[in-house]
């Protein structure tokens, strides 16, 4: 090696300048030959299911994102506020109830927060069609809220068998919202 | 161990030694001389076959391997130039001899020099000029035989090595090298180790041989000298010879006493072909003696070592011993290795080869841009489905992107470290992790299921008894409860509705087939868990219908299709 740079001459100068650039170039070639791999097997295979899936996600995020953005109890500080504003919604009108908190662990991470709702009054009934308002109005303005335990009972006081009673009722609701316990 | 092979070619004869050691201590491994052929058409490949016998017998280094010529092709010339720089000397010093060499055009000689005095003011220089062709036809001799010799010289600078190696000459004395070729006789006188003089006198020990030897006469690798001066007549052979060392002595004597030393001549110093009564007379008051240059018990024969000194001193230098360096290969005569031989092709193929790989590498590069233009359609139509295009006013299909998003989306081309698949693969991915916690905030978490609706599992039950009514018959509810129910040892979540109901018909058995109908379609439905819990009915008062407390029914609600609620 000594030698060679001893005795430099053009073509020694040649094959010095040509050797580093063959190095050079194929180990830039061998990157660009990769990647234009890369590239061809993504052009050709898998961008256009790619497509599909991100087009299925964005969807998919519109609607939670708009779920959420009309998720009424989304919006309310708490259940307890979310229950009230609900019974005095139009064509709900049930007016002030009373609620019960009782937490209940389900595991570790997961606690149920369950409210048990009476009317203020106790011998205030409801027509059912009110009360069933309210109880939809609860579930559909919240996927987060479920009513587990309905009680409707004829305001009636001792109906005969045959008798076929007024459309007053007298109701308890048990609404459910089970979340993370952190949450 | 470090190897070196010295070679000398004379007219006639050949000479070779192997060395094995250092410069400082050294042993000679081999060594063979012999006569070459000559005088045939052939002689030169018949030589160069005999060479290449000797140096694979004697395991010859090939890759160091120097070669000394025959001193009486040489010229010597003494000049001065005004200037020490050996490099600049080199760069004149054909120019500078030119007019000493009226019998060559300088352009077919190779010149070469040794500095015999110098000052910054000047140099006094010995410029030794070989014809060009006659050292290319040694050097092709050998060639021939398999060697590239690394280097050639004189025998006289040979014998200057080998000399100065021993411990003949030292700084207070002064001593005359003799070398009797074949042909010629080279003389050299040194003083206080420094060379003086160097002469080449064209005669030698067969100078006077009329019929040459037939390459035949003699077997290769002998050292018997006498058979080299064995004419057909003997007597005429005697007789030329001893007219040969007349005119040697004759004209060593001259030398003897022209030299001009500043140290007394200590001896005249023979070596070459023995000449019978040289060794041992005298010289103008000067002793002759053998010049035995070699160490003691280093592997020379204990006679006859003469025409082995002129090789044992190219040996000695190509082991990086001798004090002279003279080079004769130079020019179109420079020493050619294998890799010289090809580094032109090389160079060629080298230069195809980067102009190759660069012309691969441009179109590896347009190759690129293409595909990648074309994954670049894609993935804008993918931001405009996404996002939308403001300028043609068409909403997007994502509409509430989070902010960094949003941001991400809107300017792909800032993402230089991914490939635009890699950007979308990235965009998907992020969307996807917005979805998870867009499920989690709604509650729609995988992990947290939400509890089945008691609301849902009485309108099941109740839109069952509403299908009785469209049957025909007439239910009454009194009272419904309906309530939740954890799934307990495996078993699924389930909703218990309980109601109290009168059925009403024209009589009891009507009513009675009214419930009845109400089980069976309850029990056929598929959130219906395994049979209604069938209570005990009475009968009204007025005999038209039946009254049912407590009728139970478990429904999972997870198994109805709410759908068509």
């Amino acid at each position: 090696m000594k030698a060679f740079f001893a005795e430099m001459n053009l073509a020694r100068g040649i094959i010095l300048v040509s050797l580093i650039g063959c190095l050079a170039l194929g180990i830039l070639g061998w990157q660009k030959q990769s990647q234009l791999d890369e590239l061809k097997e993504q052009y050709s295979s898998r961008i256009e299911p790619l497509l599909k899936d991100l087009m299925q996600t964005a969807q998919r995020h519109t609607t939670l994102a708009k779920s959420l953005k009309d998720d009424s109890l989304g919006a309310q500080a708490d259940l307890e506020t979310y229950i009230r504003k609900v019974a005095a919604k139009d064509k709900v009108e049930i007016g002030n109830v009373n609620m019960t908190f009782t937490p209940e662990q389900r595991s570790k991470t997961v606690v149920d927060k369950v409210y048990r709702i009476k009317s203020d009054t106790r011998d205030r009934s409801f027509q059912r069609l009110r009360i069933a308002n309210f109880l939809y109005t609860l579930e559909y303005d919240s996927r987060r809220v479920k009513v587990t335990d309905l009680k409707l009972e004829v305001a009636e006081k001792r109906p005969k068998a045959h008798e076929v009673p007024a459309d007053e009722w007298f109701f308890e609701a048990e609404v459910t919202s089970r979340q993370r316990a952190d949450g | 161990m470090a190897r070196s092979c010295g070679l000398r070619i004379g007219p006639r004869r050949y000479e070779l030694v192997v060395l094995d050691g250092s410069p400082k201590k050294h042993k000679i491994a081999s060594y063979a001389m012999g006569e070459l052929p000559h005088g045939s058409d052939d002689a030169t490949a018949a030589a160069a076959a005999l060479l290449k016998a000797a140096m694979k017998e004697h395991s010859v280094p090939t890759d160091n391997v120097g070669v000394a010529v025959d001193a009486g092709m040489a010229a010597f010339r003494m000049l001065k130039v005004p200037f020490s720089d050996r490099a600049k000397i080199g760069d004149v010093i054909k120019f500078e001899v030119e007019s000493q060499l009226p019998q060559w055009n300088i352009d077919d000689v190779v010149v070469d020099f040794h500095v015999l005095e110098a000052s910054d003011e000047q140099s006094e220089l010995l410029a030794t000029a070989v014809p060009k062709v006659e050292l290319k036809r040694v050097l092709d001799l050998v060639a021939k035989a398999g060697v590239e010799p690394l280097e050639a010289e004189l025998e006289t600078s040979a014998m200057v090595n080998a000399a100065l190696a021993s411990d003949l000459c030292t700084i207070d004395n002064a001593q005359i090298l003799v070398h009797v070729g074949e042909l010629s006789t080279s003389v050299v006188v040194i003083d206080g180790r420094k060379v003086r003089e160097m002469r080449a006198i064209r005669i030698g020990s067969m100078a006077n041989d009329p019929a040459p030897v037939e390459a035949d006469a003699a077997p290769a690798g002998d050292d018997k000298l006498a058979s080299v001066l064995e004419p057909k007549d003997p007597d005429e052979a005697v007789r030329r010879l001893e007219q040969a060392i007349k005119r040697i002595r004759r004209e060593l004597g001259r030398t003897v006493s022209a030299a001009r030393t500043l140290h007394p001549i200590d001896a005249v110093y023979v070596c070459g072909f023995e000449l019978p009564g040289l060794v041992g007379s005298r010289i103008q008051d000067a002793e002759v003696r053998a010049l035995d240059v070699f160490q003691k018990d280093g592997g020379q024969p204990a006679d006859g070592f003469g025409p082995l000194v002129v090789a044992y001193g190219v040996a000695l230098r190509q082991l990086g011993g001798g004090e002279l360096k003279p080079s004769l290969r130079r020019e179109e005569l420079r020493y050619a290795g294998a890799f010289e031989k090809v580094e032109l092709p090389l160079a060629v193929v080298a230069l195809l080869a980067v102009t190759f790989l660069g012309v691969w590498f441009i179109f590896l590069t347009k190759e690129t841009q293409f595909v990648d233009s074309n994954l670049a359609f894609w993935r804008n139509s993918a931001q405009k489905f996404l996002l939308g295009d403001l300028k043609k006013g068409q909403q997007g299909y994502l509409l509430y992107p989070s902010d960094p998003m949003q941001k991400y989306l809107s300017n792909l081309d800032a993402d230089t470290e991914r490939t635009k698949f890699e950007q979308l693969q990235y965009a998907n991915g992020q969307l996807k992790n917005e979805i998870k916690k867009l499920e989690k905030d709604l509650g729609q978490d995988a992990e947290i299921t939400q509890p089945q609706s008691a609301l849902v599992a009485s309108t099941l039950v109740l839109g069952t008894l509403e299908e009785e009514i469209k049957a025909g018959g007439r239910p009454s509810l009194r009272k419904i409860q309906s309530t939740y129910s954890i799934g307990k040892q495996g078993k699924a979540d389930f909703v218990r509705v309980v109601l109290d109901v009168t059925f009403f018909g024209g009589d009891t058995v009507v009513a009675t087939q009214n419930y009845e109908d109400f089980i069976k379609a309850t029990e056929a439905q598929p959130w219906c868990i395994g049979q209604v819990d069938r209570r005990p009915s009475t009968s009204n008062e007025d005999g038209k219908g039946i009254f049912v407390p407590g009728l139970a029914i478990e429904v999972d609600v997870s198994k109805a299709n709410l759908e068509k609620l």
